[in-house]
Order: structure tokens, then sequence, then C-alpha cells
């Protein structure tokens, strides 16, 4: 399934300090067309609906279990595409909702490179950050691919919500990405850390 | 770190090599005769753990003692913590050698949900009546994960760019060089995938999964077309706690699946594809499984070194 309009807001579901992304050049002008294509397809949820990329509290998103939007390449085995960060358990990749009212949805996104804090020190952000293919698409039943950079957990995809279904075990940070084989590609919908 | 006692170091080879005797766990401090447990890391899963690990077959429910043939080339959960664990102990002494502070929690002292890539538990969607009465769809209070320590072991680990980058460029590919990777290949995790996906068009298994949503239906709930979805509402829930509803909801979804027959048929229709699988796919299905048996003995001499 390749559902789902880019949305109106990203943000980090976790809370936490604010950063400002410090982007190289070449990546303001791929931020700046896709904020374009945001204002432009606005998409008509209730306005109780939001959505986060972003369930990871690794300070700058360092060490985060990543699910993306395609496959790895097969020349660095790493995945570059815009992925759906976390590192604690999802009940469901479709994303959760407190209280009924409201809904949070999940998606894939592009994340920094690097990030500078109010006071104007940089830090880097993941390593081979994800990019922006893909950006905005609903995060569930839609990954190719998952790469754990979280070196004190390994993580499992289900292809059902509740951990339920098929299974695929991603290892503690090993410098590699997976691709999600024919029975889990495009039919993620559950991770847990263990 | 020297061998300091013989007698130790070959109790310490040995349990690596059983994994799972009591004795191996704790640490006993008896004056000389001290089984070193703990690694540069932490401690390896004690006792207690390892009490607590999945079982090689399920112990009650509709599943209960099913196994299906794929599962005789997967790695299984305590050979997957020993990997991890000699991963993380080579990665510990390099960081150390380099200056920093590597400290991961051991594998195998969090709840685990399933003893291999099949998910025999929940691989049909929840199977057991028990459970389902006291959490609904939820997973047992045991196995959901403790609180979000991130920030506590990042500050403990002292983690900088530098410290990143030890671990990357040096560390893991040390521990990758010395251990191997685990799930380079996951053909065997793949097919269980493809089959578990492919069943669901088996004429026996789409007559169960009828049976199930008419019996589901009679009971009056009419929403769910598929077992593997019945959950899926109550997992967009943020509470821990199953509702009455959710509750009720999991327990007529194990009684229609006991009437209908699905598990045993789906179960069935899953042991003849896999077993085809497997002849379609040997040579790479043993390769495989040869690369992982001698990763496997590879971690525990790790770990039984002192």
């Amino acid at each position: 399934m390749r559902d789902g309009t880019p949305p109106a807001l990203q943000q980090k579901e976790t809370g936490g300090y604010t950063l400002r992304p410090a982007r190289s050049v070449a990546a303001l002008s791929a931020v700046v067309a896709s904020f374009a294509a945001v204002l432009a397809t606005a998409p008509s949820a209730s306005a109780a609906t939001s959505y986060a990329s972003d369930a990871c509290s690794s300070a700058y998103n360092r060490a985060c279990f990543r699910i993306h939007f395609n496959s790895r390449s097969e020349t660095t085995q790493l995945s570059q595409s815009a992925c759906f960060a976390s590192n604690k358990s999802i009940k469901d990749h479709w994303g959760y909702s407190p209280n009924g009212a409201s809904i949070v949805r999940y998606i894939f996104g592009g994340f920094p490179g690097y990030y500078t804090d109010p006071d104007g020190d940089t830090h880097k952000g993941m390593s081979n950050p994800c990019d922006d293919t893909g950006n905005g698409q609903y995060a569930t039943d839609n990954a190719a691919s998952a790469y754990n950079q979280d070196p004190s957990h390994s993580y499992t995809v289900y292809s059902n919500a509740g951990y339920s279904g098929s299974k695929k075990t991603i290892p503690k940070y090993d410098g590699i990405a997976r691709n999600l084989g024919s029975g889990l590609k495009n039919k993620n919908s559950s991770s847990k850390r263990n | 770190m020297t061998k300091k006692w013989m007698r130790s170091a070959a109790l310490a080879a040995s349990c690596s090599a059983l994994a799972l005797t009591a004795a191996c766990g704790t640490q006993h401090a008896q004056g000389q005769q001290t089984v070193k447990t703990k690694t540069e890391a932490g401690s390896l899963p004690d006792a207690t753990s390892r009490a607590k690990w999945p079982t090689a077959q399920v112990e009650s429910g509709l599943a209960a003692g099913m196994r299906l043939p794929l599962e005789d080339y997967m790695v299984s959960y305590p050979d997957e913590v020993d990997v991890e664990n000699a991963k993380d102990k080579v990665k510990t002494a390099c960081m150390a050698r380099l200056g920093f502070t590597f400290a991961p929690p051991a594998s195998g002292t969090t709840p685990a949900l399933s003893y291999d890539g099949m998910n025999m538990e929940r691989r049909y969607g929840i199977t057991d009546a028990k459970t389902a009465q006291t959490y609904g769809y939820q997973v047992p209070a045991a196995a959901q994960e403790p609180a979000d320590d991130t920030a506590a072991e990042e500050a403990k680990e002292g983690r900088t760019d530098n410290w990143y980058e030890a671990l990357e460029n040096t560390c893991i590919p040390e521990a990758n060089k010395k251990v191997g990777i685990l799930y380079e290949t996951d053909i065997a995790g793949d097919l269980a995938a493809e089959s578990l996906e492919v069943t669901k068009t088996n004429l026996k298994v789409q007559a169960a999964l009828s049976n199930w949503s008419a019996c589901m239906a009679r009971k009056s709930y009419t929403k769910f077309p598929e077992p593997l979805q019945a959950g899926e509402s109550f997992a967009q829930s943020t509470g821990t706690q199953a509702s009455q509803t959710e509750i009720d909801t999991a327990v007529a979804d194990v009684d229609c699946k006991e009437s209908s027959g699905l598990v045993k048929s789906w179960f069935s229709a899953e042991t003849s594809r896999q077993t085809q699988q497997i002849g379609d796919h040997k040579a790479e299905l043993d390769a495989e499984k040869a690369r992982n048996t001698k990763m496997i003995e590879t971690a525990r001499a790790i770990l039984g070194q002192n």
C-alpha cells in the first residue's frame, strides 16, 4: 500500500528539547520543495489528527530503530529513504489514539544529519540520515526495510498489530540494514524493543 | 584480564555450552570457586532471567506443543542471546581500549515473547484463553518493557560524537568480524513469513476463517473479517490495561478459534507448505544453518573466556 498524502505537521512525539536542524545547502532545497508540497496537498483528516515520524528519545536521534519506505541499497547494505524512527515498542504502526478524540498517525520522514542547539553548538544526528523519499507516507504496512542503530537493544518487526503474525528480529546495531522479506514487506504493523 | 581460576574457567566454558543450567547463571562467591558471570558490560542473564525465557514449544492454549518445520532452521532465543552477549563483550572491550565506556543491557534479561522466529504463540493471533481473560490482546505484564531508560544509559556511557565514531568505525566491525553478523541472511524467517501469507488462501484455512468470522458475528462481534486484525483497534489505545470490551472480544476470539478449528487448519496448511519450501531451498537453508551453528559456537567460546 502506498497511500497517504504528506502531513500538515510533523512533530517529535516524545517531546524533549527543541532543536533547529542545520541542513546542508543541498538538502535545503529539498526541504523547501517538500514543504511546498505539504502546503499544497493538506490531508482531509479530522482536525484532531497529527503525524509523527519520530518516536525516538535518543539524543539527536543518534541511536534509533528505523523502518524505511524503500528497500536497502545492495551496494552499501544501508537504507537511505524516509523512515519512522523509534526506540520503544510500538503496538501498532498505524499510530495511536490516547482518548478516541485525538489521533497520532505514524509516518515516514526525513531526518537531518546535524542538529544545532539553541546556543549554537552543532551535534551530529543519526548516521546515514533518512532522506525525503517517501516523506509523509504512512508507516503501517508500508515498510520495505529496517535499520537498527540502537546498540543497546534489538527490535522485532511483526506483520500484525500487538506483536502477532510473522516476525523478523533486527539485532543490536551492527552496521547493516535488512530488507523485509516478501511475507513482511509492506505488511509491518508492530515492533517490539527487546 | 587474567585467567585466575582454572576450575571456574572450565565451568564457565561448559556452562556457556549448556546455556540453561541454573548453576551457570548465578555468581557463587565461595572462596576460590567464583563462577565469573559478569562481562565487562554487565551481568549476563542469571538463573532468574533464564527461568522466564520462553520454552521451545508453547505451553498453553490452542498452539500448545505446535512446531513448524522451518523452526529446525531458525536461531533459538538462547542462541540469539549468546551471540548478542558475545558481541557486546567484544564491543565493550574494544571501546574500553579506545578510552570509552560501553555498557549495553545484557540480552536475555528482559522478557521475550517467543522462542524463535516462528512466533507460535501469536502467529495466528491470540490463542490462549487464560491470557485473553486477564490481558485481552495485550501482552502479559511481565512481558511489557520497562520505562524509557535511554537518557540514563546515554549519560552513563558519556556518549559523544567521538563515542559513536569509535563504535561505528571500529568496534562494531570488530565484533562482526570476531563473532559474526546475526541474521545477516534470514532465509528461514523470510520463508516462514511467506508461508503464513500464502496459506491464507488455502481452502481449509479459508473455510476455518469463515467459520471464525461467523462465530464472532454470532457473539455480536461483527467488525473483524480476519483474526489477525481483531486486536488492531485495541492496539491503538495507549493504556496498558485491557478494557472489559477488549477482554470480552479476546475471549470470544479464542473461543471461536477453537470451535472453528482455525489454528489446527492453519498449522496443518503451514506444515505442508513449509515442508515443500524446505525441499525447494534445502541447500541454502542448510548453508545458513551451518553458518549460524558456527557463529553460536564462536559466541559461546568468547563468553566462556575469562
